[in-house]
């Protein structure tokens, strides 16, 4: 072994033993073992003696010779150490209000958006955690041939399911669910009600809270179970247990008791009922369920054992034949057991299952805003910390000369922060809870609250939260904190902030996003205007369209309305313009086309105030028109390039139609969807399922309400659908509104982070350089020259950020608003215009309020200390 | 008793540390005990019976000077202190006391 290094300890091993072992220890052990070494290394030969100090580095490595950095004398004082970093912390946040004020508000405003995030997509990813079966829950499902190759189905021909329960040992319970929406009747009224009719099994598969009565309510075939709300609706505050309530069923009134009452679903439950009955009553076609081939039920079991579902999957195939036999048309391919905390995943890939999958749209947006608050939030912490050490240097260059390293005063650095962003999530949490979730429910129709009793996730949130804010605002701080130099500190040398390049990339990322927020709150602020205030292509006003039952309800409804004053005109109508409208192929010459169909009586298009570009309505003496004429909307002409008037006949059900008019483009649906090509076609009244009337103006809401009486006079096994045509698309403008307002709100916000940030930003530097302006003024500089020298830097910052942010908002918010709306003008230069402007006064303003301080201060006050 | 009983290995290092007066450190007392008892121990054994030791009094310790030997790292030299010492008579003294009660052999024709 002539190489000299081969004959040294194996490094390895060395420097194991000096990873491990307590410093004080060290030498006397390396030591010993170096020697025995050599001394094996002459005795043994080096294989031998490498081998050998490996087992004694090995054999060391005990309790006793460990480094352990904590014995309890050095924890004592780490206590007491981070007691007075708490004590000092608190102290600056105290001295230093409106800049810890404007931290701690910041955060906790982007805290509580962050929260309703968490709660939101919590809600929508956390469906059914809540049943506590939900481990040995399965969904049975089978999969078929369909027009996309073989799918699988999320229901069940529920005599199957009947057997599964019959001859299944391993299956403790199996239940069934179907869907209605159906007729209740209470006191001489009618409510339209979603209910479930489940198996009696139900309650006990699923967890639902019971508020009131017996949980086994449902084993009566005539008890109803209620959720709280639907409680409320029906008997407001009177004790509901007992009480009877109607239902439409099979067009037979059934009389049912209350038998219990569950809590309203959270946002979590994954089933939507408000009324639940035993599946006794569920009669399709004259075959109770347990017989009933041809239905479909979604299915669950609930299995004895978690190990028991390959054994009771292996059963299953035997159904198949059965199957076959019953419904030859259409075959199961084969069934399968899904998980139930699986479903909500899955939810894309099992048609017709229970589970909705997650619409990840919502989701994204507010994670966004939630980050985006957070963001500015912590931009403002990090540029006021680097300003606020300025006040604190001494105190540093003391600890550092005292013997402070680096470390510890980051350590110091971030326990402060850790006090500030404690207090921020606090501060958060009552902001979301009593104003974000409130609003938010509000406005989306969700059931968010905040639960911190028995949610865990919450807390592992927030903790989560509360490490990443304190370390992503505190780490550079700290370590920029940190690396001052003791020497240049005392010398005065010490520049804080430097050129502020960190500070001024901070401050245009806010302005940018500033100006994002800012052009997307405008710009679906104009597009919503744009939305309400676009021509429906009709006049929309003093129409009033209800639904008639049957021909008899619709005569007599006729007659009662022409005999009113008020009453211009009535036609019967079969599709609803604005809402509902049929899909149809038909041949316009010889080519199929598809196209939307209006139906209604030959009045109708006059009614309803259509207007006419060329030819004529349909002439209301002459019912030929039914069997010969349509009208067609001007997108009609322009798609299949045609011209007024039209010789190609169209041909619908293989009769012929000519095209006698031309009616202007109008809006049939709601404006998310643009206008295609609309054929009008007449039909009778008898066909006629929703009256339009058309009263004078100004009688409206009074014949609204004396049209809803009469109604009730005449039938009472239906529900009053009437409409005010004016409030039809309510609705939608409803939900436009809320979007609208969310993206205001984020304007609003980030607007008011980014100004608060640069406020304290600025109050900070005008701080520092009090002298110099003050020696400015002395030597008589004017008000206006200051104020040029201090503004300078952020109106560039102004500039670079209105550049950046214009271009982003550009590209994102025209996509944004193609995927939400049809009808919108573009971002355009308004919007940017405005965002620019905005901004620009928010600086100009909160400079302002600064630079008075300076025109106010007397020189001699600042100049004469020292 | 409890507490202060010697076990034989501590017994053994106590006596080696004794007979190697102001040269009783780590690897000494283990080739002493190697070469006068044929045991063979691993090097953190008697690092770990010396520690014991000293926390029970029997044992005191300096460190000694640098020396060009071990790369310059300084030995812990270990002598018997007083009550050492008496621990080393005391336990002697009971196994003569014991050892001479020992009745002679049942065929002892000498």
């Amino acid at each position: 072994m002539g190489n000299n290094s081969s004959n040294h300890p194996p490094k390895w091993a060395d420097r194991f033993l000096e990873f491990y072992c307590n410093p004080t220890l060290l030498e006397q052990i390396q030591g010993d073992v170096h020697e025995l070494y050599y001394w094996r290394l002459e005795e043994k030969g080096i294989v031998k003696a490498k081998n050998a100090f490996w087992w004694d580095v090995i054999r060391f490595f005990r309790w006793r010779n460990i480094k352990r950095s904590t014995t309890q004398k050095q924890q004592f004082n780490n206590i007491a150490m981070l007691k007075n970093y708490f004590k000092i912390g608190w102290r600056n946040l105290l001295n230093q209000k409106i800049p810890s004020f404007i931290n701690i508000f910041g955060l906790a405003i982007a805290i509580a958006c962050c929260m309703v995030a968490y709660l939101f997509i919590e809600g929508v990813w956390m469906k059914g955690m809540l049943h506590e079966n939900k481990s040995v829950i399965y969904m049975v499902t089978h999969t078929a041939e369909d027009e996309d190759g073989i799918s699988q189905y999320g229901y069940l021909a529920p005599p199957l399911a009947k057997m599964i329960e019959d001859q299944y040992s391993t299956v403790d319970r199996v239940v069934r669910v179907n869907n209605d929406n159906l007729i209740v009747k209470y006191k001489n009224e009618n409510f339209y009600k979603f209910v479930q009719f489940v198996d009696s099994g139900y309650m006990n598969m699923f967890t639902h809270e019971i508020v009131l009565g017996d949980k086994n309510a449902l084993k009566d075939p005539y008890q109803v179970l209620l959720t709280e709300n639907t409680a409320q609706v029906f008997f407001g505050g009177d004790y509901p247990i007992g009480k009877e309530l109607q239902l439409y069923l099979n067009d037979e009134l059934i009389t049912f008791t209350v038998g219990a009452v569950v809590k309203d679903h959270a946002q979590v439950a994954m089933f939507h009922f408000e009324i639940l009955i035993n599946n006794y009553h569920y009669v399709k076609a004259g075959y109770p369920l347990d017989e009933n081939w041809k239905e479909a039920s979604w299915t669950f079991l609930q299995i004895n054992k978690e190990d028991n579902v390959t054994k009771t999957l292996a059963q299953m195939d035997g159904l198949l034949s059965s199957q076959h036999t019953m419904l030859p048309d259409r075959k199961y391919l084969g069934i399968q057991l899904e998980p139930f905390m699986q479903l909500a995943r899955k939810a894309q890939r099992i048609k017709g299952g229970a589970a909705n999958g997650p619409n990840l749209a919502p989701q994204i947006v507010l994670a966004a805003i939630g980050i985006l608050l957070l963001m500015l939030a912590i931009f403002n912490y990090i540029n006021i910390a680097i300003l606020m050490a300025a006040k604190r240097i001494k105190e540093i260059g003391i600890r550092k000369v005292i013997g402070s390293n680096r470390r510890q005063l980051a350590i110091q650095f971030l326990s402060e922060n850790l006090i500030t962003c404690f207090l921020a999530i606090v501060v958060g949490l009552a902001i979301a809870d009593l104003l974000f979730i409130p609003w938010f429910n509000d406005m989306a129709t969700t059931n968010l609250h905040i639960n911190l009793i028995n949610n865990p996730n919450i807390y592992i949130f927030l903790l989560g939260l509360l490490l990443f804010i304190t370390l992503a605002s505190g780490a550079y701080p700290a370590f920029y904190i940190s690396s001052f130099k003791p020497l240049q500190i005392f010398a005065g040398k010490q520049k804080i902030g430097g050129k502020g390049r960190f500070t001024s990339v901070l401050l245009t990322l806010q302005f940018v996003l500033a100006v994002i927020t800012i052009i997307a709150g405008i710009s679906f602020l104009r597009t919503n205007e744009i939305n309400q205030e676009r021509d429906w292509g009709y006049d929309n006003s003093s129409k009033i369209v209800f639904n008639t039952p049957t021909p008899e309800v619709y005569n007599e409804m006729r007659n009662e309305l022409l005999q009113q004053n008020s009453v211009l005109s009535i036609a019967g109508n079969v599709d609803r313009i604005g809402r509902h409208r049929a899909y149809e192929e038909v041949k316009l010459g010889e080519k199929l086309i598809e196209v939307n169909m209006i139906r209604g009586s030959l009045g109708y298009p006059e009614t309803f105030d259509l207007r006419l570009t060329q030819g004529r309505f349909f002439d209301q003496n002459l019912t030929s028109d039914i069997e010969k004429s349509v009208l067609v909307n001007e997108r009609f002409l322009k798609v299949y390039d045609l011209e007024y008037p039209v010789n190609t006949q169209l041909t619908i059900d293989s009769t012929n139609y000519s095209i006698v008019g031309i009616i202007e483009d109008f809006h049939y649906t709601n404006f998310r969807f643009d206008i295609d090509p609309t054929i009008i076609l007449a039909t009778p009244d008898s066909l006629a399922q929703y009256m339009t009337v058309k009263v004078a103006p100004g009688e409206t809401q009074a014949m609204a309400d004396f049209i809803k009486k009469s109604w009730h006079q005449k039938v009472d096994d239906n529900l009053y659908q009437g409409v005010i045509q004016a409030e039809i698309l309510d609705f939608y403008f409803e939900e436009m509104r809320g979007l609208r307002n969310t993206f205001l709100f984020t304007a609003t916000f980030a607007i008011l982070l980014s100004s608060m940030g640069l406020f304290g930003l600025v109050s900070l530097n005008i701080r520092a350089k009090m002298k110099d302006y003050s020696i400015k003024k002395v030597l008589g500089a004017s008000m206006a020259h200051l104020s040029k020298t201090v503004l300078k830097k952020y109106v560039l910052l102004w500039i670079i950020g209105c550049i950046l942010g214009s271009i982003l908002a550009t590209r994102a918010i025209t996509g944004l608003l193609d995927s939400i709306y049809t009808f919108h003008a573009g971002v355009g230069f308004i919007p940017i215009i405005s965002a620019i402007a905005l901004l620009l006064t928010v600086i100009i303003v909160t400079i302002s309020t600064q630079l008075v301080k300076v025109k106010n201060s007397n020189p001699v006050d600042n100049l004469r200390t020292e | 008793m409890k507490g202060n009983h010697i076990g034989e290995l501590e017994e053994l290092i106590l006596l080696t540390v004794g007979i190697l007066p102001d040269d009783a450190y780590g690897v000494s007392v283990l080739k002493e005990l190697t070469e006068q008892t044929g045991r063979q121990v691993n090097i953190s054994a008697i690092h770990a019976v010396l520690n014991r030791l000293e926390e029970k009094g029997l044992l005191s310790s300096h460190m000694g000077g640098s020396t060009n030997e071990r790369g310059g790292r300084r030995k812990r030299f270990y002598t018997l202190s007083s009550a050492g010492r008496e621990s080393v008579e005391e336990m002697k003294a009971m196994r003569d006391k014991l050892y001479s009660q020992l009745p002679p052999l049942a065929y002892n024709f000498a």
